[in-house]
This record gives C-alpha cells, sequence and structure tokens, in this order.
C-alpha cells in the first residue's frame, strides 16, 4: 500500500497497482525506496485526488498505452486519436463541471497518468467541438478581447475553413 | 507531454485576488513549486461541498478557474484533439486562443488526427508550417471531392499510338510523340486545338535519315535521334505551334544516335543547364543546349573488356565487342547524368568531377513495352538513388559513394512464396512534387512531411504499392534510409478491369484501369476519392479496334495543389480537372459569340506591343512560311507517289484542299496565335471554349473586349479561309468531348463561342516574361511568404 498526502493533510491509502498508474509516484516510490513511505503531494487537493484515484482504481488492470517516449523515431504512425474513443464509465467519471475537470487534467498532468490526462482533454475537445465563437466563451466563462475588426480579419484569414 | 504544469504568472495573480490569503505571503517571492497557498484556494473555491452552500462562491469559483488559467501547453493538448472547423471557431473566442490555436504542433496534431495518424509525406507546399501544409492539403482534397466545377475533355490526337507524351499544365497543353508515324504533335488541353504543324521527323532531317531511339517529349519540346549521328530539336516556346527547330551543327560522328534525353523541369533558356543529352550507338554520351546546339561537355563509356558487368542479374543482352549502345539517359539537368548500355550497365557521370563510375546493372529487355515507354530505371536525384525494378524486387543504387561492397539496396516486395508472373512489377512512378527537395536545406524533423517522398507501383496481380521514399538524414550520410512501404490498394475497379498505370504527387495517388478510368485516391492514406475521368466516347476511343497492348499512361500535375491529369489510351486523350481555376488557357466564354481571328497583319495588338514583339511575329511568319512550303513539298511528293497514302493519313490531307495562300494565311493565323500578340485567338483548327457553369466573372475586362472587337475586324476578310478550314476539320470536330459538371456531353462547334480572353492574356503575359516553371514556383514562394 502506498500513502498519498493531499495538501490539506488528508491521507489516502491506494494499493500500488492503483498508485502506480502514476509515474510521478512511481518514480517516487522507487527513489524513496520504502513502498510504505508517506508521498506527500503538495498540488493536489484531497476531493481532486479523491476522483483520480477512483479513475486509477477503475484502470488499474489496463494494459500500458503504448508510451510515447518509446517512440524514438517518427516513422511509425500515431496512434489514431479520436475523442470519441471513450468508454462508457469514463464517460460518467468525466460528467463534472468544467473547473473540476480542469482540477483533475492539471493534476493527472503532474502526476503524470497519461490516459488521464488524455481523457480530460478529449472531454474539453469534445466540449469545443461543433461550437460557434459565442457558445464557447459563454461554456469556458471568456470575454471576448478582439474588436470587431480583428475578428474579420481572422474570419478573412480562415475561409479555408468554410465548406465549399 | 509535459510532466509537470508550469504555473504561468495568470494563476499566481489568483493568490492576489484570493480574499482568503494575506497580500504580505503572496508578495513573498514564492518558489516555482511551493503553490500550496494557491492551490488550497481553488480547492476551496471549485470542491463541490464548499460551493453548494454557497452559490455566489460558485460562479465566482466558475470564473476564477476557467480555461483562461489553464497553462498554453495544456491548452494545445487540447486543441490538438479538434478538427480544422472546431479550430477555426476556437481561434474567434479570444486573443489568447487565437495564439494557442495557431501553435504549430496543434496543427501537426490535427494534420495527424485527419490523416490517419501519418505524418511521413509529401508536401504540397514550400511552408515550412503545418498550419499552412494542413489547410492546403484540406482545401485541395475537397477540391478533388467536389463534383462541381468539374471538366473533362476528351479528344483524339492525329496520330496513331502516342509512345511518349508531357504535359505541359502551366501552358496547358500535351505535346506527344508517335513511333508508328515518327511524328509529334502539340495539342491544346483546354479546347483540344492541335498544334500546327505536325512534327513530322521526315521534314525535319533530310530524306535519308531515319530516327533511331525514341525521341524524349517534355512541356518544352522535342529532341530527334539519326541515324546518321544528327540531333534535331523542337522547341515550343508558347502556345502548342513549334516554331524552333534546330538541327545542331556538331553531330555524333560515324554513330547512330540510339538516345535522347530532354530536361523535363528545366528551361531551356536556363544558362548552363543540362536541357539536352544525347547517346550514341558507340557508346558516346553528348550533352547539348537544346536550343543553340553547343556541345556542353561529352564522354564515352567503357567498353565490356575495360569495365565488365558482374553480376548475376545480367540479361543476355551481350554486346559485340566495343560497342555499347547508350540506351537509356537521365540527369538532373545540373550536373549528374545517369545512362545505361543495352547490356544493362548503369554509369554516372558529374559534370563538375568529370568522374565516370559505373554503378551497377539492370535488366534490359528491349521488347518490352513498358521499358519502351518508360525507360529502365527510375533516378531520385534529390535523394541521390537510383531505383530499378527486377521482376518483385525495387532495385536501389546510391548514386554517389558507390564502392563494390556497399551494394544496391534490394527491396523484396513479397517476401516467401512469390509467383513471379503474379508480383512483376510494372513502372516507377516517382512524386515529381515541386518542394520535395526542399526539406534537406533545414532541419529535416520539423519540417512537415519530414522529406518523405511517394513512390508507387503496381504489380501483376493488380495491387497498386505506394512507398515512403525518406531522404538521407544529413547527419547519417552512410546509413541508406529504408524504402518503407505505406499501404497496398487491390485493384479499386471491377474484376474485368486491370490496374494499367499509376501517377503520384504529394497529394493524391492515380490509378488507371484497362477500362480507361482513373480513380483518385489520397496519397497518404490510400483512400478512395473518386472516379476522376468521364466515359470515353466511342468515337475517341473504340476498345474493340485497339491493339493487344494499348499504351495507357496517366499523369498528374506535379503542382499537387492543382487537381488535374491527364489519361492517354494510344491516341485518345482525356484531361480531367477538378476546380481548377487558374490555368493560363482555359477562357471565360458566357456572352461571347463565336469569332474568327484570321489574318490581320497590321491590326494593333491588344497585349503588350514593342518591337521585339513586332519583330518577334515577323520572325514567326518567316518560320510559318517555311513551314508550308516544306509541307507542300512533302505533300506533293507524297501525292504524286501515291493518292492512297493519303487516305492513310487524313489528318494531313486538308493541306491539299487549300490554296497555298490559305495555307500561308492558316499558317500565319497560328503564329500569330503563338506569339500571344493578342488575346483573342484563332480557331481554325478547330478550337472550341466550355462552358462553365458557375462563371460569375462578365466581360468587363479591357483586354478580353479589345479582343473581341479585334476578332470582329478579322472576321470579314478572312471568312473564307476559315470556312474551308471548318470543313475539313469537320471530321476531327466531331471527335472532341466536352463534359461539364451538370451538363454533359458534346457541343457542338457551330455554337461554341471562341475566345481566348484574360485566361489566354494571361498565359502570355507569363510567356512575355519568360516566367517558367522554376519562376512560377520562385513566384509561389514569395507569395507563401507574404
Amino acid at each position: 500500500m502506498v500513502t498519498l498526502v493531499s495538501n490539506d493533510n488528508k491521507k489516502f491509502e491506494v494499493p500500488k497497482d492503483v498508485a502506480y498508474k502514476s509515474v510521478l509516484i512511481k518514480n517516487m516510490v522507487e527513489d524513496i525506496g520504502d513502498e510504505n513511505a508517506e508521498i506527500p503531494l503538495p498540488r493536489a487537493q484531497a476531493s481532486v485526488l479523491e476522483k483520480v484515484i477512483d479513475y486509477c482504481t477503475y484502470h488499474k488492470d489496463d494494459p500500458p498505452l503504448p508510451a510515447p517516449v518509446q517512440k524514438t523515431q517518427d516513422d511509425q504512425p500515431d496512434r489514431i486519436r479520436r475523442t470519441t474513443d471513450i468508454i462508457e464509465w469514463d464517460y460518467n467519471f468525466m460528467n463534472l463541471e468544467n473547473p473540476v475537470i480542469f482540477e483533475i487534467m492539471l493534476l493527472a498532468n503532474y502526476l503524470d497518468i497519461v490516459p488521464l490526462f488524455e481523457l480530460t482533454c478529449k472531454t474539453v475537445a469534445n466540449k469545443i467541438k461543433g461550437k460557434s465563437p459565442e457558445q464557447l466563451r459563454e461554456i469556458f466563462g471568456i470575454e471576448n478581447d478582439f474588436t470587431p475588426e480583428q475578428l474579420d480579419e481572422i474570419r478573412r484569414e480562415n475561409e479555408w475553413a468554410e465548406d465549399p | 507531454m509535459p510532466s509537470s504544469v508550469s504555473i504561468p504568472s495568470s494563476q499566481i495573480q489568483i493568490t492576489h485576488i484570493s480574499p482568503q490569503k494575506s497580500t504580505s505571503e503572496s508578495d513573498l517571492p514564492l518558489p516555482p513549486f511551493s503553490q500550496n497557498g494557491f492551490l488550497q484556494d481553488t480547492h476551496q473555491l471549485t470542491s463541490p461541498e464548499l460551493s453548494e452552500d454557497n452559490s455566489d462562491l460558485d460562479q465566482n469559483s466558475d470564473s476564477k478557474l476557467n480555461s483562461v488559467h489553464l497553462p498554453s501547453e495544456i491548452m494545445v493538448n487540447i486543441f490538438s484533439w479538434l478538427d480544422l472547423r472546431s479550430l477555426d471557431a476556437a481561434g474567434l473566442v479570444c486573443k489568447r486562443w487565437y495564439r494557442i490555436t495557431s501553435d504549430e504542433s496543434v496543427w501537426r496534431a490535427a494534420f495527424k488526427n485527419t490523416f490517419e495518424g501519418h505524418e511521413n509525406f509529401s508536401r504540397i507546399t514550400s511552408s515550412v508550417s503545418w498550419k499552412t501544409e494542413f489547410i492546403e492539403r484540406t482545401s485541395a482534397l475537397k477540391r478533388w471531392k467536389k463534383a462541381s466545377g468539374s471538366r473533362n475533355i476528351s479528344f483524339k490526337v492525329p496520330l496513331q499510338d502516342l509512345t511518349r507524351i508531357a504535359v505541359d499544365f502551366i501552358g496547358m497543353r500535351i505535346i506527344s510523340f508517335s513511333l508508328m508515324n515518327e511524328r509529334g504533335v502539340a495539342v491544346d488541353l483546354s479546347n483540344a486545338r492541335v498544334g500546327f504543324p505536325y512534327i513530322r521527323t521526315s521534314r525535319l532531317g533530310n530524306d535519308n535519315e531515319d530516327i533511331s531511339g525514341i525521341p524524349d517529349v517534355s512541356k518544352f519540346g522535342m529532341v530527334f535521334p539519326f541515324t546518321n549521328g544528327r540531333v534535331t530539336t523542337v522547341a515550343f516556346s508558347r502556345g502548342v505551334s513549334g516554331r524552333e527547330f534546330k538541327r545542331f551543327p556538331v553531330t555524333h560522328e560515324m554513330a547512330a544516335v540510339t538516345s535522347a534525353w530532354t530536361s523535363k523541369t528545366i528551361s531551356p533558356k536556363t544558362p548552363n543547364a543540362i536541357t539536352c543529352v544525347t547517346g550514341d550507338s558507340r557508346g558516346s554520351v553528348k550533352a547539348w543546349n537544346f536550343l543553340t546546339g553547343e556541345e556542353l561537355f561529352k564522354f564515352t563509356l567503357p567498353s565490356w573488356e575495360e569495365e565488365p558487368a558482374q553480376t548475376s542479374r545480367n540479361t543476355g543482352y551481350m554486346p559485340f565487342g566495343d560497342l555499347t549502345p547508350v540506351v537509356h539517359i537521365d540527369s538532373d539537368s545540373e550536373k549528374s547524368i545517369v545512362v545505361c548500355d543495352n547490356g544493362g550497365r548503369i554509369f554516372h557521370y558529374r559534370r563538375d568531377t568529370k568522374d565516370l563510375t559505373f554503378i551497377g546493372t539492370t535488366p534490359i529487355n528491349m521488347e518490352s513495352e513498358m521499358h519502351l515507354r518508360n525507360g529502365y530505371f527510375t533516378v531520385d536525384f534529390t535523394a541521390g538513388y537510383i531505383l530499378s525494378h527486377e521482376n518483385d524486387h525495387i532495385v536501389r543504387y546510391r548514386l554517389e559513394k558507390q564502392t563494390a561492397s556497399s551494394e544496391a539496396n534490394v527491396v523484396k516486395l513479397v517476401t516467401g512464396n512469390i509467383t513471379l508472373d503474379k508480383h512483376m512489377l510494372g513502372p516507377f512512378n516517382l512524386d515529381e512534387s515541386l518542394y520535395t527537395g526542399i526539406a534537406t536545406s533545414t532541419t529535416p524533423k520539423l519540417l512537415p512531411g519530414h522529406g518523405s517522398r511517394f513512390l508507387a507501383s503496381f504489380t501483376a496481380d493488380n495491387q497498386v504499392h505506394v512507398w515512403d521514399m525518406r531522404q538521407p538524414a544529413k547527419s547519417s550520410n552512410d546509413s541508406i534510409p529504408e524504402i518503407r512501404p505505406l499501404y497496398s490498394i487491390e485493384n479499386p475497379f471491377s474484376k474485368q478491369a486491370e490496374v494499367t498505370g499509376v501517377a503520384i504527387n504529394s497529394l493524391v495517388l492515380a490509378i488507371c484501369s484497362s477500362s480507361a478510368n482513373v480513380m483518385i485516391h489520397n496519397a497518404l492514406t490510400g483512400k478512395r476519392i473518386r472516379l476522376a475521368t468521364s466515359r470515353f466516347p466511342k468515337k475517341i476511343l473504340d476498345f474493340s479496334s485497339m491493339g493487344d497492348s494499348p499504351a495507357y499512361q496517366v499523369v498528374l500535375d506535379p503542382d499537387a495543389t492543382k487537381c488535374h491529369g491527364v489519361l492517354a489510351i494510344n491516341n485518345a486523350v482525356q484531361y480531367f480537372s477538378y476546380g481548377v481555376t487558374t490555368t493560363g488557357q482555359m477562357t471565360k466564354s458566357k456572352g461571347v459569340k463565336k469569332r474568327m481571328a484570321g489574318h490581320r497583319t497590321g491590326a494593333a495588338p491588344a497585349g503588350p506591343r514593342n518591337e521585339d514583339l513586332l519583330k518577334d511575329m515577323e520572325d514567326e511568319y518567316q518560320i510559318a512560311k517555311e513551314i508550308v512550303k516544306r509541307q507542300q513539298n512533302e505533300e506533293r511528293r507524297r501525292n504524286s507517289a501515291s493518292r492512297a497514302s493519303r487516305d492513310s493519313n487524313p489528318e494531313t490531307a486538308f493541306l491539299d484542299e487549300m490554296t497555298e495562300e490559305e495555307q500561308l494565311k492558316y499558317a500565319l493565323m497560328i503564329s500569330q496565335d503563338a506569339t500571344g500578340s493578342s488575346s483573342s485567338t484563332p480557331s481554325g483548327s478547330g478550337c472550341a471554349i466550355i462552358d462553365e457553369e458557375e462563371e460569375e466573372e462578365e466581360e468587363d475586362d479591357d483586354d478580353l473586349k479589345a479582343a473581341i472587337e479585334l476578332s470582329l475586324k478579322g472576321v470579314e476578310n478572312t471568312d473564307n479561309s476559315v470556312e474551308s478550314h471548318d470543313k475539313d476539320y469537320d471530321d476531327y470536330d466531331e471527335d472532341i468531348y466536352y463534359k461539364e459538371s451538370g451538363s454533359s456531353g458534346r457541343q457542338s462547334f457551330s455554337e461554341s463561342s471562341l475566345t481566348n480572353g484574360d485566361g489566354g492574356f494571361f498565359h502570355d503575359t507569363i510567356e512575355e516574361e519568360d516566367i517558367d516553371e522554376d519562376l512560377a514556383l520562385a513566384l509561389r514562394l514569395s507569395l507563401m511568404e507574404q
């Protein structure tokens, strides 16, 4: 068991195979050399960490992804990346408010859990897909800082995107 | 993927805003990792437990941790999952998103997502930007897919089977040579107008001269080898009329010229370029200036005693003694020449060091139709390889550093149990894209496509294979990059039809079938895009009267952003184009009535006019006069010899019907067209214009108006001669068919209108400034940079 400590000092006892989904934790444990040591995660807040552990628990038996690190050459075509490749459990798991998804995304990135990070990116990408700029501003709470002239200019630049 | 998140300053600012934290603490110079305070804040603000009982705080949190505060690297990662349209919309959201969506890695990812993970490819743009490449590629593919704006023009070249063709996509003409007729002719692709006169070898040389070997054709002209050692070139400087005949003053002595080559890419006007190379029956090779006949350099192949080919791949064609006839020549037009003799020995000659190196051997089969048309090997001068095929193998030789031990790189197409007759490779088609050579100058890894190049071929069992030819990395000169198979395509046609030819450029792969169809596939993924050709009218292509081995030739524009190509079967030709609007000769016809421009020596041209131009026209006149005289003499001889022989050559019979004056007029008319002195086009040879459907541009063009006026003037006094042409060409006219999107079928010439409009003017302007392909490329490059 690996004990993870969140930044608000909550302790989570996690089976090794679950915790090792995070490359960061795996490396840390191996560096310390003590599998029962407490791992402080000063950038993880308890509620988000809990979510991440949920994910890792469900996915603990997944085969490791063909790690991009091993791709020394660009010769092989990459996996085909589709935002629609999301299993049902993951889809329900990601049924969260945007800010929470962002928190999980940041933490997954920090902990180096590639599949989870990809999942959050895909989820957000799916929210972006097919939306107008106005809808996107509303969804993501962004102010339009373009002048109308600038917008026109970009639209002209992007005429290629229009369907014939 | 970044393993840790660097927190941008915008997030630290939250600490300032946050009410829970004292300013004193946040003012401390925090080391980048001790962000506890910040994370605690956001946690408290965003955690559902806390926000549930305070809706104000909840709203607050929404605006606090939104995408604005995500690090750019993470945003790039999100955007890299998007498609083109979504990226477009995302770029309009705010300045930050615009900046991030402009990131190259986003486009590289979008490229990979769209094209099934492929990122090694031959580029279609000169740009080093993935965004530009992606957009250009996507929109070019769209044009191929789109049916509206498509154009299929079928016509018959008035020769028998075409042995060699060259397509000039910029000048919109096809230059062809038929060994059977010993003639060549240029035809305007946009209106099927046949050039005048047909280039006949017997008119070029003396009567006792026969051509030996196959003349080479390029979009610039033709070069003819003769048995008595002479060489003749015909330059097509503009339009479809050859106007410069050059018989070289120096010749191959005491030997027949057995092989000729002319540059397919470099204009003959380029100083110091290798534009014409000939080889003779004694193994001598000479490089000439195509236009002046000036000899650049020469070398002689060693005899068989000096350099015996020690290889199991020898061919059985043992030459006699010292005779090493040159049978195939290729060159990069600058410094390298690769030749092979009839024993299959390949040699590489370097102009700068004057080194002649034995490279290896290739099987020679003099009877092979494929070799007759396509030569015995393909040279990739950019990467420095010679590709030859031997049954089911690709044999690759390095051009440089060839030693006895560094053997050929033999790639077997199929390993294990192979049946030769099934896996026999057809001719290679190396993608001759405009930008294949640019990658080496900079860091290839960063460039879109990584400096790859496509190679396509097909096997006797109707499978089409495409390979990715990587250029060798600069650092590792000794490692030979592999020929990586990209994909194989099963016969895309019905079972009865066989694959008879392939062509590839950096965007699409064209597969030609024995049923006279061309299927277009995505060159990167192999996915089928569309059937590009329309059915040939029976008058133009009659399968029942075709010989045993019809010659299928399919050609694509090396500029892959232009979606058009040519299919030639024996002498039937079809030009297919999808959304190509920038070609020089295509003309706008709406509202312009049929006009014939005729004899108008004194008429003021609408185009640019100056002393040179007038002089040029005069030269044209002299040349045209001579052409007609020669033709008449020829015809007279032939007529007196045998009337019957005339019937077998109906394509020239019309000359008999004309008076000498008419012929002169006709020749002049053609030559005026060739000078491009005016934007109107004579139509004597059956020029027709296609009504384009989506033509919104009206003829407010001044040049066009002038052209119409001009042609109106010219019509009156030339009506007679024009009519006689119309009559003579009646048979021929019948054989030109157009298929337009929406309205298909044949257009009658009497109704079709004729003008050369602004399109012609554009084309002529290019010629005027002598902008050849290279200049056009440079122009495009500079436009790209802007």
